[in-house]
């Protein structure tokens, strides 16, 4: 568990500025809810996080440890992307237990916490099936058991339930918040839907053109907008929360 | 629509029917049976058999130690001028006339040049001999499995699985040997049959670098077919069946491999 500062990160691709200097915060255990319009920079700032872009300038820190040079394998982070990303060549236990063995961790140990992630997320009985033969809501809740696993500083949901039925969804909301709060895992969620951002998100992060418009509990945002563009992407949002 | 649907299935009909006649107008050479029967227990043809298929089988698998580590830097690293270097490895050899690479190395590898003159220093002569058909058909043969394997390793980027496998903690070898390479398991054995088959039809650059005319050595079987064609049609379109018939057999096999493989 770790609390996570983006000092001035910025990331151009060619020409175009798709991260404009970046400050943010995460703090420990907290479920942080990353949302704005598509095409605003939600998913490369989330891969810079990851490690799996490096920042053309700016700094990425895990509590006080600098991140920019740690590889992607030896952040410790829990990544649930957009379409699940569960390995087709493997079944439900393996996909799970992938972290694990890439950890050396013993055979018996592996089998155990799978089965733990396993009872913790419902997908009992399911071990052995393929991922082709499972639900939309079991893959997802396959994805987060595997991201889970590897006991992560930090998760990393992109778009949790952008490939998932209507009728699943609110299981999957449901799930990931159950989870949060009984493990504690700092968590970005993104999303970009503000209905969603509202439903989940202990805060919620706003981006706007590559750059957090503003970082607040849900009624702060309603209350005090910090821009027009916050006020008017807030009255997309259906009453409620 | 309909008008369109007519036309498309017109056209297709007729390069369908144009394969399949090529194809099964070989078999015709099936009434010089007791020809075949003769080519089939002559030591000549025997050992341009074996040339052919083991040499193809060499090529085949260079390609595969090589080709694989090019096809994952293709796909998975971005350098300047990466377009160009694509083109040049895997376009640029399907367009070359087989004979110009034979003059090629035959003018690189000759005594006078600086290539050729190190080699012999080194005890190495390499025109016309089994490497030299080796380094003919892997130019040729090797872009057919690098492409088909570039395209594979990009596609793979593409849904991000290897990103999630390095954020489960493996490293890139791990992430290649537990993920890439089980997910390309079709693109490397259809890659390697097309760069087998390639190889073993190879037979222009094969003749200019290596000769082909010493038998058990460098004399293969489409060298012999090319030959015998301008002699004898009967003979050639019998050893050209033997061929045919050996080469369908073993891509079919690779196909049943790669549909276990599904």
């Amino acid at each position: 568990m770790v609390t996570v500062k983006l000092k001035e990160i910025g990331k151009n691709f060619g020409e175009v500025k798709i991260i404009n200097g970046v400050n943010w915060e995460i703090l420990k255990g907290e479920l942080m809810v990353l949302v704005g319009p598509s095409g605003c920079g939600k998913t490369t700032l989330l891969k810079i996080i990851l490690g799996v872009l490096d920042p053309d300038n700016g700094e990425i820190y895990f509590n006080q440890k600098l991140m920019n040079k740690v590889s992607i394998s030896e952040r410790n982070v829990g990544f649930v992307p957009q379409n699940f990303g569960l390995f087709p060549h493997l079944n439900v236990n393996e996909n799970i237990g992938y972290g694990l063995k890439m950890r050396n961790i013993p055979k018996n140990k592996i089998e155990m916490l799978t089965n733990k992630f396993i009872g913790m997320l419902k997908l009992e009985g399911l071990g052995l099936r393929a991922t082709n033969q499972l639900s939309w809501g079991q893959r997802q809740r396959v994805a987060l058991a595997r991201a889970l696993a590897i006991e992560p500083s930090l998760l990393l949901l992109d778009e949790p339930l952008s490939a998932v039925d209507w009728a699943s969804r609110k299981e999957i909301t449901d799930e990931i918040n159950r989870m949060q709060k009984r493990l504690r895992i700092t968590t970005i969620y993104v999303t970009h839907d503000i209905n969603e951002a509202f439903e989940i998100g202990d805060r919620i992060a706003v981006m706007h053109d590559g750059k957090i418009e503003q970082c607040d509990r849900a009624e702060c945002l309603i209350k005090t907008p910090k821009s027009n563009f916050i006020a008017a992407y807030l009255k997309n949002r259906r009453v409620g929360k | 629509m309909e008008l369109f649907k007519a036309f498309m299935l017109t056209l297709a009909s007729f390069f369908i029917v144009f394969v399949i006649i090529s194809i099964f107008y070989l078999f015709t050479a099936l009434s010089y049976g007791t020809l075949i029967i003769e080519y089939l227990l002559s030591q000549q043809i025997l050992l341009a058999l074996w040339v052919s298929i083991s040499s193809s089988t060499i090529v085949m698998l260079i390609s595969l130690l090589f080709g694989v580590p090019t096809a994952w830097l293709l796909a998975n690293k971005d350098f300047k001028n990466k377009g160009l270097l694509e083109t040049l490895i895997v376009d640029v050899p399907h367009s070359f006339p087989p004979g110009v690479i034979g003059t090629t190395y035959l003018f690189m590898f000759q005594t006078t040049s600086p290539i050729g003159t190190l080699l012999q220093n080194l005890g190495i002569s390499l025109v016309n001999t089994f490497w030299a058909m080796i380094l003919v058909k892997t130019f040729i043969s090797a872009p057919f499995l690098i492409g088909i394997l570039t395209m594979r390793f990009r596609s793979l980027r593409e849904t991000e699985l290897e990103v999630i496998a390095k954020s489960l903690g493996a490293s890139e070898f791990k992430t290649f040997y537990t993920i890439t390479l089980p997910l390309s398991k079709n693109a490397i054995v259809g890659g390697s049959a097309r760069c087998w088959a390639r190889a073993l039809g190879e037979v222009a650059g094969t003749i200019v670098f290596a000769g082909a005319i010493i038998p058990g050595i460098t004399q293969t079987m489409p060298a012999i077919i090319v030959f015998e064609a301008q002699t004898s049609l009967p003979a050639s379109l019998t050893l050209a069946l033997i061929l045919a018939t050996i080469s369908i057999t073993i891509l079919i096999l690779f196909k049943i491999l790669s549909e276990r493989n599904q």
